[in-house]
């Protein structure tokens, strides 16, 4: 179980990895609007493809 | 610099010009705070602002009892779910008092001002932005921790490894520290915040508990046979800051919803400065100065066309929610946000406030989220005594496991599920949740909330009094016919004081200053008529008579003769004291009619024109109307019998009563009261004051240009009478959600503190259980929300 002493630390590395993403998903904006997006899918305009 | 914003209060016109004698009083004092409040006509000063810092209900009531203890400030309502404040003061600088103490505290109150309410949405976002943050560090750092600590709950350290089973507590303490560092800010600032005020916040027992079971475990780590409860920590502070973020979020929402309606309004306008169009600023715009908007452009204040505007094409879609543009003529008025299609318009400013009508709307749902319920306030002044007794009950506890029992262990463990199980959070969340989303919906389907506390007895409403008139039939579906009278008998010898078509211009000039549906409809009939654009005449006194009509001194200007003239009721322009030549009128057999006279007052009264008004059909179909019936609707109109017993046949009502003045409507309101009847009086609420008042619960209909001078506790900002219905069911899901979330919560922590207090509970129990009942308070309310998205 030797591995434990390289995986545990690693996770933690990577918590820390993917808080750093997830401040920069929130601070860009990723999460401002969580319905719009959704909708404007199924309200595309078929007229404005071409 | 002076940062006071002196703002258009739903109120009516003509005190405008007093605002602005305030607005130079208020620049005088030295403000430091970025808040708008306004004089009441009874001297008081009333405002609304958004409190930074608010993150629970621990945090609103202790700014409450702050605000008691300020001299002057007579009442101060803060919703924790909406983190907005309203207050009454007798004097202006009582705000600024509390937001020195509000900073000592922590808070900060902020402006929700029209020129700021886009800041602070921003603002808003962005405190929201961090709630965000927060939560999804703990929920991140909540499974890494549950992931590590998952093996000790099926093996113990002996199976796992003593060495292993070490590395594994490591790291759950390492990543706790993230948790409580910076996810957990709130909860212990507010903790911190009421424990130095000496006062029992929600958040106290909380903190101690996380506090206690971090340190208990930290400490803990080295011994094999005790348990960790870092887990329990982040789970405990991810549930917490979930439902605090579900609410914050719910609760912008709503008042973006009505602040999103706003387009775009431009901050500078062209202004006729006398002798040319110049670029003004808006804030520089004063009441009755003239501008112009052209074509494409956006009228940003409210503006009354003036004769040589013309007729013009305008999109009201943002509030109507109608593409279809409507045409706007001299004397009509246009709203700030309504944008021009075609034609140029030319007016003076009606309103000053930058946003007008939007404006107005946004207050009063402030307002409406501010403040709070009778019912909230009671379960308020009980959550210092409940934090108390969990914080008693858990000592009592660890001291009876540790001292009587001898079980260390068991006593820690017990003391914390106390602590961490029976935080009221759910309790202080029961109402207030429930009234927000309650006002999100309606003002999504267009009904703006004035008086929150309607909203509790409009569920009990059993009665309903209808008026007609712009009311259930469409005001803008008026057809007019005019004729002129012939004079009466013995008086065919004298020459009338006004031509026909004097008349008719007296009576366009009188129509367009009033906002009776007749008159309206009367207005835009005779703007069609192009002979009558120049007209001479210009109204020097105006008075309007209550359910009669109105009377004026008009002068031509061609010829600088003045005349006394009334507009209105049969009776008042004296054409029924002739009643051989009512008689003739009559007998043309016209379907169901209201009419209107003109008259010049010399000797005698001498009528003039008749107006004949056709009324619109039902705005409601009878298969709508049936959705009313259970509520027993009744129609009380003020016009003739015929009209009313005729109208409408496929709608039936309870009864119809007909020629009602405001005061017979508000004695059949207080008759069915005696009976014990809730009634709910639905008009246009222009001449229904006394109505409405006396009724248990008032809506008003849509009315484009009234909302400043009606006192309802609802108006409708649609022309959808069918909406009532909507209006009435969301009241009655509210409370009847309302009563579950509270049921629910007292249930929970009467169950939860003892079963706690006998240690059947383990800390990760009582994490998930507290985090859980305030969840299902949140998905609870939520329900509403369906309720109103399927109707």
């Amino acid at each position: 179980m030797d591995i434990l002493f390289l995986l545990v630390p690693l996770s933690v590395a990577l918590v820390a990895v993917i808080g750093a993403v997830l401040f920069w998903a929130v601070n860009s904006g990723q999460f401002d609007e969580l319905e719009v997006p959704g909708q404007s899918v199924i309200e595309d305009d078929d007229s404005m493809t071409h | 610099m002076t940062t006071l914003y002196v703002r258009d209060m739903p109120a009516t016109r003509n005190e405008i010009d007093s605002r602005i004698e305030i607005a130079t009083q208020a620049e005088t004092l030295p403000q430091t705070l970025k808040v708008c409040q306004v004089r009441r006509d009874d001297g008081f000063w009333e405002g609304t602002a958004w409190v930074q810092g608010i993150t629970c209900a621990a945090c609103a009531l202790e700014l409450e009892q702050e605000a008691r203890h300020i001299t002057g400030l007579q009442q101060f309502e803060l919703n924790p779910a909406s983190a907005l404040g309203h207050w009454v003061a007798s004097n202006p600088d009582a705000i600024e008092q509390l937001n020195r103490k509000a900073l000592q505290l922590g808070y900060q109150l902020d402006s929700t001002s029209s020129s700021g309410s886009e800041l602070s949405l921003r603002k808003d976002r962005q405190l929201r932005k961090g709630m965000l943050l927060r939560l999804l560090v703990a929920v991140l750092c909540m499974m890494q921790i549950m992931m590590y600590s998952a093996p000790e709950y099926i093996y113990s350290p002996e199976q796992i490894g003593w060495v292993e089973t070490q590395l594994l507590r490591w790291a759950q303490w390492v990543l706790c520290w993230p948790v409580l560092l910076y996810s957990a800010q709130s909860i212990f600032r507010s903790a911190w915040v009421s424990s130095r005020q000496a006062r029992w916040s929600v958040d106290l027992p909380v903190s101690l508990g996380l506090l206690i079971a971090f340190g208990y475990s930290s400490v803990q780590m080295p011994n094999p046979q005790a348990d960790m409860w870092f887990d329990c920590v982040a789970m405990l502070v991810s549930l917490l800051l979930a439902s605090r973020w579900l609410v914050s979020r719910h609760s912008s929402n709503a008042l973006t919803h009505v602040l999103s309606l706003a387009p775009d309004l431009p901050s500078e306008v062209s202004r006729w400065d006398g002798k040319a169009w110049s670029v003004s600023p808006i804030a520089a715009l004063q009441r009755g100065d003239t501008i112009r908007v052209q074509s494409g452009e956006t009228s940003p204040v409210e503006v009354m066309l003036e004769p040589d505007s013309g007729r013009v094409w305008v999109d009201e879609s943002m509030r109507t929610g109608e593409s279809q543009p409507v045409l706007r003529q001299p004397g009509d008025v246009l709203e700030a946000g309504a944008k021009l299609v075609e034609g140029l318009a030319v007016g003076k400013v009606l309103s000053m406030s930058a946003e007008g009508y939007l404006s107005r709307i946004g207050d009063a749902l402030q307002r409406a989220l501010a403040s709070k319920p009778a019912r909230q306030a009671s379960i308020d002044r009980l959550i210092p005594y409940f934090s108390m007794l969990v914080v008693l009950a858990a000592a009592l506890t660890g001291g009876y496991w540790g001292f009587v029992l001898h079980e260390t262990q068991k006593a820690w463990s017990a003391m914390v599920a106390v602590l961490l199980v029976s935080c009221p959070c759910a309790l202080a969340l029961s109402w207030p949740l429930v009234r927000l989303f309650a006002i999100r919906s309606l003002s999504r389907l267009g009904i703006l909330v004035r008086n929150p506390e309607a909203l509790d007895r409009l569920a009990d409403v059993n009665c309903m009094a209808l008026d007609k008139t712009g009311t259930l039939s469409s005001r803008r579906a008026l057809t007019v016919r005019i004729e002129g009278l012939k004079p009466l008998p013995g008086l065919e010898a004298e020459q009338p004081p006004l031509s026909q078509h004097e008349a008719k211009q007296v009576a366009l000039m009188l129509a367009q200053r009033n906002h009776h549906p007749l008159s309206r409809a009367l207005s835009l009939h005779l703007m069609r008529d192009e002979t009558l654009v120049s007209n001479p005449f210009d109204v020097l006194s105006y008075l309007e008579i209550a359910g009669q009509g109105v009377s004026a001194v008009v002068l031509n200007t061609l010829i600088g003769e003045h005349q006394l003239v009334r507009l209105g009721s049969a009776g008042f322009c004296g054409v029924e004291a002739a009643q051989g030549h009512a008689n003739t009128q009559e007998q043309r057999g016209d379907e169901a009619a209201s009419r209107v006279y003109l008259a010049v007052c010399g000797e005698h009264l001498r009528p003039l024109l008749e107006v004949q008004v056709f009324h619109g059909d039902a705005l409601m179909s009878a298969s709508q109307f049936l959705a009313l019936k259970p509520f027993k609707p009744n129609l009380l109109s003020g016009d003739k019998r015929d009209v009313v017993m005729t109208w409408a046949p496929e709608l039936e009502f309870d009864s119809r009563h007909f020629e009602q003045s405001p005061q017979d409507k508000a004695e059949w309101i207080s008759s069915q009261q005696a009976k014990g009847g809730h009634v709910l009086m639905f008009g246009d609420g222009l001449n229904d004051a006394v109505a409405f008042a006396q009724a248990d619960v008032s809506v008003a209909s849509y009315a484009p240009a009234g909302l400043t001078a009606r006192q309802a506790d609802f108006l409708m900002l649609r022309e959808q009478p069918g909406l009532l219905v909507d209006l009435i069911s969301t009241a009655r899901i509210m409370k009847r959600l309302g009563f579950q979330n509270m049921a629910w919560s007292l249930f929970y922590n009467l169950l939860a503190l003892p079963l706690a207090m006998a240690g059947q509970l383990d800390p990760w129990m009582a994490a998930l259980g507290m985090g859980v009942s305030s969840l299902v308070v949140i998905a609870n309310s939520a329900r509403l929300n369906m309720h109103s998205d399927r109707g």
